[in-house]
């Protein structure tokens, strides 16, 4: 699994299973879980009359991009949450495994909502819109520009290890190299510490353990066919990182160990063997070695 | 490079084997006590010259012997941040379990990445020669394992990278 999936998982093999089991005629079962995702995101299933996902995401026209996609199963939110989406069980739609799809992307569908409306300004040469600045995290920043000719996607992150930074350093200079090999990839720009150029007037944070990634989509990567794929990738990127970032040091700690255990061994080589224990012959004898 | 390993390790070996002379010997200043007289460094004449063997200004050796205890500790390669990092991990991860090394060291001295202590005692419990093989098998293989976890961070960062970039 070296690409993290964009639906939640949980979220989708909970519906599919609760809509399983009425389709097969049975009784529909009470249900009631909290599913935290990526980027702080809560999902609560629970069934108040039938099953319900929630959301906590709003911003910059999440709604009108939600209300095109969850239009039929929209709801009013409940206390906590942002969106809310009703699955009535009662009349299950022939196409629910395409409802239950849909519902687990609604984390994915609300950082979608940002994508489209900037990649549809470059597309109409309308480069006159404000910056959207998207806290997608407590301290983490999402900056989204769009110019006539390329959109323009940065994000910081903090790496809350030091020896994160210097981890983190190595695979964003392999993304940076990793670029000269594939031609149809965005230009991928690192800064660590400093913000890049273009959040220079802003209030930008500085710091050691802050990194900037910044994205430049051409029309390549922003045209409707293209579209749904970069954004995919592209909003998973810190968590892909973060990720892959906790997995090698995973692997680190691993073979220290495994090397340690080895180390010990050799070490252990040194204590001589306890020379007279008894021994017993085949026959049951006892045999002395002297 | 590689050339200078081995005159490197079979200078710290010749000199780790003659430093093994240990002896029994209890403390001048309180009754019934024996420390190791390399830590304690009670009485100048109980302990000998430090002798430093150096492959280069990143790598060397510092053996500081006494009556009875001797003292190693060994500076390892870091050649630039994410060695450093390795490094230090591991060697935090083994002194961390120093009670099961017997013979490492708590904390390293001052200017070194890891320290040995060998004290009469555990020359008495164990082969002084295969002693000497462990410290120069540790020397051996700790350069080789942090090569080895730093070419597998690159890979896998390469690997991701190159996997995240081909979707587009």
């Amino acid at each position: 699994m070296i690409l993290l999936e964009t639906n939640n998982r949980i979220v989708q093999e909970t519906l599919t299973l609760k809509i399983k089991n009425v389709l097969d005629g049975g009784k529909p079962d009470s249900v009631d879980i909290t599913i935290a995702d990526f980027d702080g995101v809560l999902f609560h299933i629970s069934n108040p009359d039938g099953v319900k996902t929630k959301i906590m995401l709003q911003e910059h026209g999440a709604d009108q991009l939600i209300k095109r996609e969850y239009d039929s199963i929209l709801s009013s939110p409940e206390s906590g949450y942002n969106v809310s989406v009703v699955i009535d069980l009662e009349n299950v739609p022939n196409d629910w495994s395409s409802v239950v799809e849909k519902v687990s992307l609604l984390k994915r569908n609300c950082f979608a909502s940002v994508f489209e409306k900037y990649f549809q300004f470059q597309e109409e040469g309308n480069d006159g819109n404000a910056r959207a600045v998207i806290h997608y995290r407590d301290d983490e920043t999402m900056y989204v520009e769009a110019k006539k000719d390329r959109v323009t996607v940065i994000f910081s992150t903090i790496f809350k290890d030091v020896d994160d930074i210097v981890i983190g350093k190595v695979f964003m200079q392999e993304f940076k190299e990793g670029r000269r090999k594939y031609q149809q990839a965005p230009q991928v720009l690192f800064s660590h510490k400093e913000p890049p150029q273009e959040l220079s007037n802003t209030d930008a944070r500085t710091g050691d353990n802050i990194g900037y990634i910044t994205f430049v989509l051409f029309p390549r990567h922003t045209n409707k066919n293209a579209r749904d794929n970069t954004i995919n990738l592209i909003h998973m990127l810190r968590d892909y990182l973060h990720y892959h970032i906790k997995c090698s040091k995973a692997y680190i700690h691993q073979s220290m160990r495994a090397k340690t255990t080895d180390f010990l061994k050799v070490l252990n080589r040194a204590r001589p063997e306890v020379k007279d224990k008894e021994k017993k012959t085949i026959t049951g004898k006892t045999f002395r070695q002297n | 490079m590689a050339a200078t390993l081995k005159p490197y390790l079979s200078a710290v070996r010749e000199t780790l084997t003659a430093a093994i002379c240990l002896q029994n010997f209890d403390s001048q200043l309180v009754e019934r006590h024996n420390k190791p007289e390399v830590e304690v460094k009670s009485n100048k004449e109980l302990l000998l010259t430090p002798v430093v063997i150096s492959r280069n200004e990143r790598e060397r050796v510092l053996i500081e012997g006494s009556i009875n205890s001797l003292r190693i500790s060994i500076a390892i390669k870091q050649a630039d941040e994410i060695e450093k990092i390795l490094c230090h991990k591991f060697t935090r991860f083994m002194m961390m379990r120093a009670e099961n090394f017997t013979i490492l060291r708590r904390k390293q001295i001052e200017g070194y990445d890891i320290s040995f202590l060998i004290t009469n005692f555990h020359t008495e419990q164990m082969y002084k020669h295969k002693l000497v093989d462990f410290i120069i098998h540790f020397m051996e293989e700790i350069d080789k394992e942090i090569n080895f976890l730093k070419l597998a961070v690159n890979s896998r960062a390469r690997i991701s990278a190159e996997e995240f970039l081909k979707n587009f």
